[in-house]
């Protein structure tokens, strides 16, 4: 799980780059460069929290996972909220926030767990 | 030998058991398909409120009522419990604010959330009747189990996810995806070798260990087919799988709570204590789930906000909720979630009755 999620965010880091130069993002969010200072800000924090959250059990208590869990639930909502109208445009993208999606309601199931 | 783990296998008992956990609503698609259009009608839309009444609103108050019903369970989850709700309710307030921006994509991470809670749900019940039965399912029958459950989600929403129009829920429009419409063809592949792999799992318990797994185990399998994917363009019957859903989690949380009360207040197992418990439980998440999915939204609306948006924002945030609570507190892998549900109505009754 946690090497297909790194995958997933590396994919779309490397795909960054060609988004800031369409238009529609731009009208949503104003200039070029906030909208590309936005969208790597929100990764980074999802990035950091995914990382927070794998980190061996024995590092971090469950109270810490919980809230690295919760973290990349809001920043993929940004992310998603954002990505949407590209998605539209670009098929793969699509497929990407879908899977996305999928791997963000898993990360879920494993959110706070009960002391036996 | 076999036979206590046979009779232990069931709550009740295999015809009360499968009727919650799918039987009734395999019925009801049944009796759709012979009787009516297919279209979602006055009739059908009345019929599912009604039901969501006594069905579905209870079942997302059960939940609230377990988590919150003691400061021991608060304790135990003090993320869910006391810091998803305030988070939702900034979800909620932004929603208002910014309607257009951030409203549907809340509505629609709800959208998708919910499908998946089904899956989760039907997965678990199925891993629970096998730990009744006295099996444990290995990780490559379970992976296809999964595989095959999840995808009666993955197939219908690919699908519906392709047209970038999107869609509404109480008049809030959200977008789709517009993922290729191929997508849903290789998800249909994946569904059905997950279901070929669990049924291989279910062939060689019964010709190679000589043990014959219980029917119940494939129920909520051919329940989630039928609810996803044979029942996807049959409207009238769609409108109905929440109530569906709910029942499931209702049978199952019932006998939690019996059990759990019976423990807690140390009484005997009696009918007496059964029907008041089961009264009592009842009739306070159906005051819980009206005040939540009716009264909530209108209190919001009184304020003069549209009440098609309120409800709809509202009935998503409790949904979320519901998400994030469910998730936590029925973790089988727990030894205080899942001892209380090895328990059957037979020992809740008492050992009189139960000779009667």
């Amino acid at each position: 799980m946690k090497k297909r999620i790194l995958v997933f965010l590396s994919l779309a880091h490397l795909l960054w780059p060609s988004f800031a130069e369409d238009p529609i993002q731009i009208r949503m969010l104003g200039e070029k460069s906030n909208v590309t200072l936005f969208i790597i800000c929100i990764h980074v924090i999802l990035g950091l929290s995914l990382l927070g959250f794998f980190m061996k059990k024995g590092c971090q208590s469950n109270l810490h996972r919980a809230l690295f869990l919760l973290i990349v639930l809001v920043s993929f909502f940004f992310i998603m909220a954002v990505m949407i109208p590209y998605s539209q445009h670009y098929s793969w993208l699509a497929i990407l926030l879908f899977l996305g999606f999928l791997a963000v309601f898993k990360l879920m199931t494993q959110f706070e767990k009960p002391k036996d | 030998m076999r036979d206590d783990g046979h009779k232990k296998v069931y709550f009740v008992n295999r015809w009360v058991d499968a009727g919650f956990i799918g039987l009734f609503s395999i019925v009801a698609f049944l009796l759709l398909r012979q009787f009516s259009s297919g279209a979602r009608t006055a009739e059908v839309y009345q019929s599912a409120l009604l039901l969501s009444w006594f069905i579905n609103w209870p079942h997302f108050s059960a939940t609230n009522y377990r988590l919150y019903q003691s400061r021991e369970n608060i304790n135990q989850y003090p993320i869910t419990a006391l810091l998803v709700p305030p988070i939702i309710l900034l979800a909620v307030w932004g929603s208002f604010a910014l309607p257009l921006q951030i409203a549907p994509y809340f509505i629609k991470t709800y959208m998708i959330w919910s499908p998946f809670h089904f899956c989760g749900q039907s997965v678990g019940i199925t891993l629970l009747y096998a730990r009744r039965g006295g099996l444990r399912i290995p990780t490559w029958a379970r992976l296809g189990l999964a595989s095959f459950i999840f995808g009666t989600f993955v197939v219908p929403t690919l699908k519906v996810e392709a047209n970038i129009q999107g869609s509404s829920y109480f008049g809030i429009s959200y977008p789709g995806l517009g993922v290729p419409g191929w997508t849903a063809g290789i998800a249909t592949g994946v569904m059905w070798v997950g279901a070929a792999v669990f049924l291989i799992y279910l062939a060689r318990l019964l010709f190679e260990e000589k043990v014959r797994p219980p029917l119940i185990l494939i129920l909520p399998c051919v329940t989630q087919y039928i609810w996803f994917v044979a029942g996807s363009n049959w409207a009238s019957f769609r409108e109905f799988v929440p109530a569906f859903h709910g029942l499931q989690y209702l049978f199952i949380a019932w006998m939690m709570q019996l059990k759990e009360r019976l423990d807690h207040a140390q009484a005997s197992p009696s009918s007496k204590f059964v029907y008041g418990e089961s009264l009592k439980w009842f009739i306070l998440n159906m005051v819980g789930g009206g005040i939540l999915f009716y009264g909530l939204p209108r209190i919001i609306a009184s304020t003069g906000a549209d009440l098609m948006f309120c409800m709809g924002v509202i009935h998503a945030a409790i949904q979320i909720h519901h998400f994030f609570v469910d998730g936590v507190i029925w973790k089988l892998k727990s030894k205080s979630v899942s001892s209380p549900l090895m328990v059957s109505l037979k020992e809740l009754v008492g050992p009189i009755k139960q000779l009667a």
